[in-house]
């Protein structure tokens, strides 16, 4: 019931915002929302993206968005061709937009990871989790229903009883969980490998729990905007990304390796 | 009969997103069950951070004052707001915590963004709680050795008059995280620069904390071109000495911040706890911003992984 009534808010949300008929002109612009990125400053991120764009002789712009309605608002004011989006966004902006994912970064050779649940005390069971508060990076405009959905999928675990406090980063939630400010963290696990090497006080944090694997952000095309000789090269461009320094510095940027073409579990997976 | 909860959150939903309703004010709210966030002024864009990441984070009705930075003007809202008897007040800035404090001693208040704290004396007020702007030490030392790896001793300037509190926890923390505390006590902002030359060989970091004695901008400049020139990491705790020259800021997410107090609120008004009895919490978030033309100077390789935790950088 929960998760019903949280996927009905979001999808609520999108069609009460859209008030415009699709089609009209091309934006040739790609938006990028990734929430649970680190980006206090996108600026960087457009330009050095931009930057790289430029080189390879393609004229689209690229916009990072922080926030979630804001790029709803754009894709109906500026139909970009193409979104860089979160995955556990994808099924819900499929509802409303013809979407086709492209192509999805790697890291490690992994299209996805996965979030550790992380605390200093003695739980052991995840129904004792009820009235806990938790610190994790953001996952969007809804991040206790977005975390409910994604990373507890298929758990007893009541989200609506617990305090989420949202913060920029995993070193941040590492630390608040590790010094005793909050019960819980959920964070990626190399980072507590990053950070107990330098603080032995995050070396005392046990895991609880493991997610499901979340699928990286996904490149995809609005169909109704993008033409199929624009999707070819944008496909190129990004597969081509790790190929030169420009889209290297891109790829740091976003902490990935490179891109890959779905396959059929992925695919699979987003459905 | 039982309003159906997913129909009432459709129509706050709905109020909130076309433009209805004033932002911050739901409808549906009978007098004593509104929560107020009081601004002490929403022109100064940091102030409304907080606010936002308060009212995400809560399902509770909302309803915004601001006092324009006027006490005047600050005490007649209180009026009108003593009339709402509101639930909770989330005071965001130093007037608007005085006004709340001043104003009701009887109505939960979550202090934030109010520099210096302890200067608001809350040993008679029960009902105040908050979330102060001192990121802690350990935060800003591992985000130190994050950067700058090697560091093992930090020194520190600081008169006791300001600093003596901070001090005590940063050396409680320090041992753990293999930092030796080199800590230099100063009175008057003259001894500074000899209190450098005392410090300056047996210290490979210096931490500026932010200490109205030691802090002036000839101290500052100072600091910043001795350190350097010794090639020590200097770090500062606001981004205006990071562009300045200092290597490395670690300073509170202004966001986080009204997460804590959407947190806090739900201990108050979800599991009945006194606000007398939640301590003032420090923020957990922070905001990290590096002087990469420093680093380079100072000789620090910063691998992708590592600037990946920086919010923005100098060049």
């Amino acid at each position: 019931m929960f998760f019903r009534i949280a996927r009905y808010l979001l999808i609520s949300f999108l069609f009460l915002e859209s008030t415009q008929a699709l089609g009209a002109d091309n934006g040739a612009s790609i938006f990028f929302y990734n929430p649970d990125a680190n980006l206090k400053d996108v600026s960087v991120l457009k330009a050095r993206v931009g930057n790289y764009l430029k080189k390879t002789n393609i004229s689209m712009d690229f916009q990072p968005f922080i926030k979630f309605e804001v790029m709803i608002q754009q894709i109906e004011a500026r139909k970009p061709s193409f979104l860089i989006i979160s995955s556990w966004y994808y099924p819900i902006l499929a509802q409303k937009y013809p979407l086709t994912p492209l192509l999805i970064p790697i890291k490690n050779g992994q299209k996805g990871y996965k979030k550790v649940l992380v605390t200093l005390e003695d739980i052991q069971d995840l129904k004792e989790l009820s009235g806990k508060t938790l610190a994790t990076t953001p996952l969007g405009d809804n991040t206790p229903e977005l975390l409910a959905y994604n990373f507890f999928k298929n758990n007893p675990v009541d989200i609506s009883s617990m305090k989420i406090i949202t913060v920029p980063k995993d070193v941040d939630a590492l630390l608040a969980v590790s010094y005793k400010r909050v019960n819980l963290a959920m964070v990626v696990p190399n980072n507590i490998d990053i950070l107990k090497a330098i603080n032995p006080a995050v070396a005392k944090i046990k895991i609880i729990y493991t997610s499901p694997e979340i699928l990286h952000p996904l490149l995809v095309v609005l169909k109704d905007y993008a033409s199929a000789e624009e999707v070819e090269k944008i496909k190129s461009i990004f597969l081509k990304m790790s190929e030169s320094p420009d889209g290297k510095e891109v790829l740091n940027l976003l902490n990935y390796d490179g891109w890959i073409v779905p396959d059929e579990e992925i695919l699979g997976h987003l459905e | 009969m039982k309003f159906p909860i997913h129909l009432f959150l459709f129509l706050i939903l709905i109020m909130t997103t076309s433009g209805l309703v004033e932002p911050g004010l739901i409808c549906f709210v009978e007098a004593g069950e509104e929560i107020v966030i009081l601004k002490t002024n929403q022109k100064i864009p940091q102030y409304n951070l907080p606010a936002e990441a308060f009212k995400k984070a809560l399902s509770y009705p909302v309803r915004e004052f601001d006092i324009e930075g006027d006490l005047s003007k600050g005490r007649k809202l209180i009026e009108k707001i003593k009339q709402d008897k509101p639930r909770l007040i989330f005071a965001i800035g130093d007037k608007a915590t005085f006004l709340a404090k001043e104003g009701f001693s009887d109505v939960p208040i979550i202090f934030s963004m109010v520099l210096n704290w302890k200067k608001l004396d809350l040993s008679k007020n029960k009902n105040i709680t908050g979330i102060s702007l001192d990121v802690p030490p350990e935060s800003q030392f591992t985000h130190l050795k994050l950067i700058a790896p090697q560091v093992s001793r930090i020194g520190v300037i600081y008169s006791p008059e300001a600093s003596q509190e901070l001090i005590r926890r940063a050396r409680e923390i320090s041992s753990g995280l293999g930092i030796e505390l080199v800590e230099i006590q100063v009175t008057s902002e003259k001894e500074v620069k000899k209190a450098w030359d005392r410090i300056k060989n047996r210290i490979d970091a210096l931490w500026m904390v932010a200490d109205p004695i030691v802090i002036t901008r000839e101290n500052f400049e100072f600091l910043q071109k001795q350190t350097l020139q010794q090639k020590i990491p200097f770090l500062g705790y606001s981004e205006s000495f990071v562009k300045a020259g200092a290597l490395l800021s670690v300073s509170p997410d202004y966001e986080t911040i009204g997460s804590q107090a959407a947190s806090i609120t739900l201990q108050i008004l979800k599991d009945k706890q006194k606000p007398w009895d939640i301590q003032v919490t420090e923020p957990i978030g922070t905001v990290i911003i590096l002087n990469k033309a420093t680093a380079k100077k100072l000789g620090l390789s910063l691998p992708d992984s590592i600037l990946q935790l920086v919010n923005r950088t100098f060049e």
